[in-house]
């Protein structure tokens, strides 16, 4: 995946197609932005600088997809993160979960997040929820998957056409898909003919906290160094 | 074979210290994350055919196209459709998770009426018979006794096939008047309309053609009319060369993306836009038929040359130099210049709009290509001979009967502006809207409309757009058997009063004329509903034909007239050019005290017009600001002692109010931001509508407008 920046507007078109795509129920009332549930979640940065000198970036911070020494794969005492070596995508496996929260604690980009209340949506509006995704459950961890079900359901499409592989465009996560600005590219980084992978070959696409060696796959591009330059520093939250 | 007790306690010691190297220690603590869950609280989830649906979002004029997925024939997912010729693919995070207002914990599910007035006041349930029993009794006494007050219909969102109903309607009562609620058309339009009368059609923004863009703070990035139209046009001007200017006093969505930020002082945006006229008519830079065609042209001239931008620039903080090559950009490409409609902060002042919109004059803009265009309205039969005034225009104290429409325009005004209009012993106000919004505390009675999604409903030309359009927005879900639209509603009021009948009296035979008349025009085009094909009205076999294709979900739009007409406009219509006096003086802006000013998100004023699934970017996260927060420069916090998430108590001419700090570095020093917006999680049923906040402290100027109002703030 690579975003970019510079075009994002901070609408939370994303954030928004992420909860409904995955079936993430609304805040519970006394929940905040630390202990809320936010596969992705768009961080708005600020320069530092004061009227009018000031200037903001919006960084939707989904999973990273570490493909280097994926922390919460490393920590988790139940094997419940796994990594599909097929698409490298991250997985978390919520029944295996025992709410330690290790993973919370490993992952640099503060991209998990912990179900401290139960999954608890207005009455009806459960008919309404994705088929595809289930509900997760109070006291386990969960993260973006680059929606899974949407890779399932591609897979089967495949498979029911004779196919080994997806087609192009029949897999897009629903960030991806909602975005109005057309500011996140997805697809295959592997493959050296893909825009995602000619495009975070290209300059001022960076990734966050390289000094890890966490190798995310999940790139950024700004042509602004002021936000190059933030990547290395601390986590956003 | 004997077993001692020392190879019995070997043995069972063994077997525990081989089990802690067996999967089992770990499959029970696995296991008792499962069991101890909660079960009953997590949802089964939906099962059934997956089908997809083409439709449109009704949740505000915008009328994005959508492609809904649905499974058990209930919609799962909604998401834009691309290649769309309207909406262009976009959907906001509204209308992403709109079909999950349905549900929403603020829904009304049957008719109340509010019984008291005022604090003391109480919802009680109602029906419709007792709604209408009661109305029915006040338009027949308006209809013998007039002079007592009359009948007031306030429109959300003009243009519709519904809207020709209620003024319909309102035709038959002696007084009765139709008015259009603020927000619910573009304001600078507003102004130029009243600047161009003999300019015949509709006017719009030829964005698709225009090389520059002037935007006095609108939200062009944020939700600006159709919002795909602005998004795609400005996230594509790498290939079409488009430049956005923005001028304004906070450092917004729209700002951060422009190519020139103006950061304008709030409340100077007349100054800057006669500053502006000043360089155009200076430098010479004026079409030489506006000096003939403008009938006021000597006097806007007398006015802007004491608004030089050397004398102005401090007032407006815009060096001049800015304003100056501000001026020669606009002038030497076609532009557009427009005002931004604030969702909550509302329109500028007259003179402001005016001064604003007499710019597009100046530059000739106004029916030239990449300007503002002249289109021709949607084909319409006969239509309703009452005139569409705007609220401001209602008299104080006149109407007795308000009957406020349940379609939003996406944006929020103060309840003062209604209460003004009623009569003193506060009238009768009769509100259709599927939730208990902020705005039902001002109602007597609340009629349950079908939410978004729930019933056959019209997608018309958005505020703004170029050309005319007309969608339909195809029911996803079955309404609550106590739902009543707005037709059925005045259909059974006309028939309890005694009026004449309305006609047709369902939506669809409605909609269904609009297509004929469509139809007969022989004009535009449908396009299908992801594109696929684009099929001229002209060579359609018959009306059936494009009601079909209307029915599926495609878009029928109006060919765009490729003709320049630029008809006699003024400059400043009939305001006086004293409305300006001591504008250019900076004595006149040198205040001491602060400045509120509203803003909000369009369609996210309230708790009830947002989803509770938006939770994450206003509770959830720190991408959208709650309402009750007032974001302030850290400068103006500093030098009140104050810091960020400190209490403070707002106090302006129209009352105190706390609210928290947020400490901005996006907005302008010595303002008060005041958001108005939802919070998505405060959904519990309750018996009493959220209050409007902060809006509640905007004074309401006698020209309708509220944008700016003098407060002042102290730790509460």
């Amino acid at each position: 995946m690579v975003v970019d920046l510079d075009r994002c507007t901070g609408c939370g078109a994303c954030m928004v197609a992420c909860a409904v795509e995955n079936n993430v129920a609304p805040a519970e009332q006394k929940a905040t932005e630390r202990t809320g549930v936010t596969w992705l979640r768009v961080y708005p940065v600020s320069n530092g600088e004061n009227f009018p000198a000031n200037d903001t970036v919006f960084i939707p911070m989904p999973c990273q997809q570490c493909g280097n020494h994926t922390p919460c794969v490393s920590v988790c005492p139940q094997n419940a993160v796994e990594v599909d070596p097929s698409t490298g995508i991250v997985g978390q496996i919520p029944q295996r979960c025992l709410g330690c929260r290790y993973c919370m604690t490993a992952c640099p980009y503060h991209a998990r997040y912990f179900n401290w209340w139960d999954p608890q949506w207005p009455e009806g509006t459960e008919t309404l929820l994705n088929p595809d995704v289930a509900p997760r459950m109070r006291g386990v961890a969960e993260k973006c998957n680059f929606c899974h079900g949407r890779l399932h359901a591609a897979r089967t499409k495949a498979a029911a056409a004779g196919n080994k592989e997806i087609a192009a465009g029949d897999y897009i996560p629903a960030c991806v898909e909602s975005c109005p600005s057309k500011a996140i590219v997805f697809g295959d980084l592997a493959d050296e003919t893909s825009e995602v992978s000619r495009l975070s070959h290209s300059n001022d696409t960076f990734q966050f906290l390289p000094k890890l060696g966490t190798a995310p796959k999940v790139f950024y591009h700004s042509a602004k160094e002021w936000v190059r330059k933030m990547a290395d520093r601390a986590p956003l939250a | 074979m004997n077993i001692t007790r020392r190879e019995l306690l070997t043995f069972a010691g063994g077997s525990i210290l081989g089990a802690l190297f067996t999967p089992v220690p770990w499959k029970l603590l696995d296991d008792s994350a499962i069991w101890t869950q909660n079960w009953s609280l997590i949802p089964g989830l939906p099962r059934g055919p997956e089908t997809f649906t083409f439709t449109g979002c009704t949740l505000c004029p915008g009328g994005c196209a959508i492609k809904a997925r649905r499974v058990n024939g209930l919609p799962v997912s909604l998401v834009g459709v691309t290649g769309h010729p309207v909406s262009n693919g976009f959907l906001c995070p509204m209308g992403i998770a709109g079909h999950h207002l349905a549900y929403h914990p603020l829904r009304l599910r049957r008719p109340w009426a509010f019984t008291g007035k005022g604090t003391d006041s109480l919802l009680t349930p109602s029906t419709l018979e007792e709604v209408i029993s009661n109305l029915a009794p006040i338009v027949k006494d308006i209809q013998s006794s007039p002079t007592k007050g009359t009948v007031a219909v306030l429109d959300q969102r003009p243009d519709r096939v519904v809207s020709d109903v209620y003024r319909r309607f309102v035709s038959n009562i002696p007084g009765g008047m139709y008015a259009l609620a603020p927000g619910s058309e573009d304001p600078t339009l507003t102004a130029l309309r009243s600047l161009c009368k003999t300019a015949e059609g509709k006017l719009g923004y030829d964005l698709e053609n225009t090389e520059v863009i002037l935007s006095f703070g609108a939200p062009l990035l944020d939700g600006w009319s159709c919002p795909g139209r602005a998004v795609h046009l400005l996230q594509n001007r790498i290939h079409s060369g488009l430049r956005l200017i923005q001028a304004e006093g906070v450092q917004s969505r729209t700002a951060l993306q422009a190519d020139t930020w103006l950061p304008l002082i709030p409340g100077t945006e007349a100054v800057l836009a006669l500053a502006i006229g000043n360089v155009l008519i200076r430098e010479r830079l004026v079409p030489s038929k506006i000096e003939k065609t403008s009938a006021d042209f000597q006097t806007y001239k007398k006015l802007v040359a004491k608004f030089q931008p050397e004398t102005v620039a401090d007032i407006c903080g815009i060096p001049a130099s800015a304003i100056s090559e501000t001026a020669r950009t606009i002038a030497s490409h076609s532009s557009v210049v427009m005002s931004g409609y604030n969702p909550a902060g509302g329109p500028f002042d007259a003179a402001t709009e005016t001064a604003i919109a007499g710019l597009n004059a100046l530059l000739g803009n106004i029916g030239r290509i990449g300007g503002i265009s002249l289109h021709r309205p949607l084909p319409s039969g006969p239509v309703s001979t009452s005139p569409a005034i705007a609220l401001t225009e209602i008299p104080d104290h006149s109407v007795r009967l308000l009957l406020i429409d349940g379609a939003e325009s996406g944006h929020t005004y103060p309840s003062s502006l209604l209460r003004r209009k009623l009569t003193a012993d506060g009238g009768t106000v009769v509100m259709l809207s599927p939730y208990l919004s902020s705005r039902s505390a001002l109602a007597d009675f609340l009629v349950p409309s079908p939410a978004a999604f729930e019933s056959l409903e019209e997608i018309s030309t958005p505020p703004g757009a170029h050309r005319a359009s007309f969608a339909l927005s195809l029911p996803l879900m079955k309404q609550p058997d106590t739902a009543v639209d707005a037709v059925t509603f005045l259909s059974k009021l006309a028939g309890a009063a005694g009026l004449p009948s309305l006609g047709a009296e369902s939506m669809e035979s409605f909609l269904k004329q609009r297509a004929h008349d469509i139809w007969l025009s022989k004009r535009g085009t449908l396009t299908a509903p992801a594109g696929t094909s684009v099929t001229p009205t002209a060579e359609m076999a018959g009306e059936e034909q494009l009601w079909k294709g209307l029915s599926e979900g495609g878009c029928w739009v109006d060919d765009v007239e490729a003709k320049e007409a630029i008809p006699q406009s003024m400059l400043l219509g009939t305001l006086t050019p004293d409305r300006f006096d001591g504008a250019s003086s900076p004595a006149q802006h040198a205040t001491g005290t602060m400045r509120l000013i509203p803003h909000g998100w369009r369609n996210a004023t309230t708790t009830a017009s947002v989803a509770p699934v938006l939770s994450k970017l206003f509770q959830e996260s720190h991408l959208r600001s709650l309402g009750g927060r007032v974001h302030i420069n850290p400068a103006t916090l500093a030098a009140n002692a104050l810091s960020d998430a400190d209490i403070v108590k707002v106090t302006t001419q129209s009352g105190s109010m706390t609210a928290q700090v947020v400490a901005d570095h996006t907005v302008i020093p010595g303002v008060i931001h005041a958001v108005v917006g939802p919070s998505p999680n405060n959904t519990a049923p309750t018996n009493q509508p959220e209050g409007e906040g902060l809006l509640g402290l905007c004074v309401v100027r006698d020209d309708g407008s509220w944008r700016i109002t003098e407060a002042s703030i102290a730790r509460a």
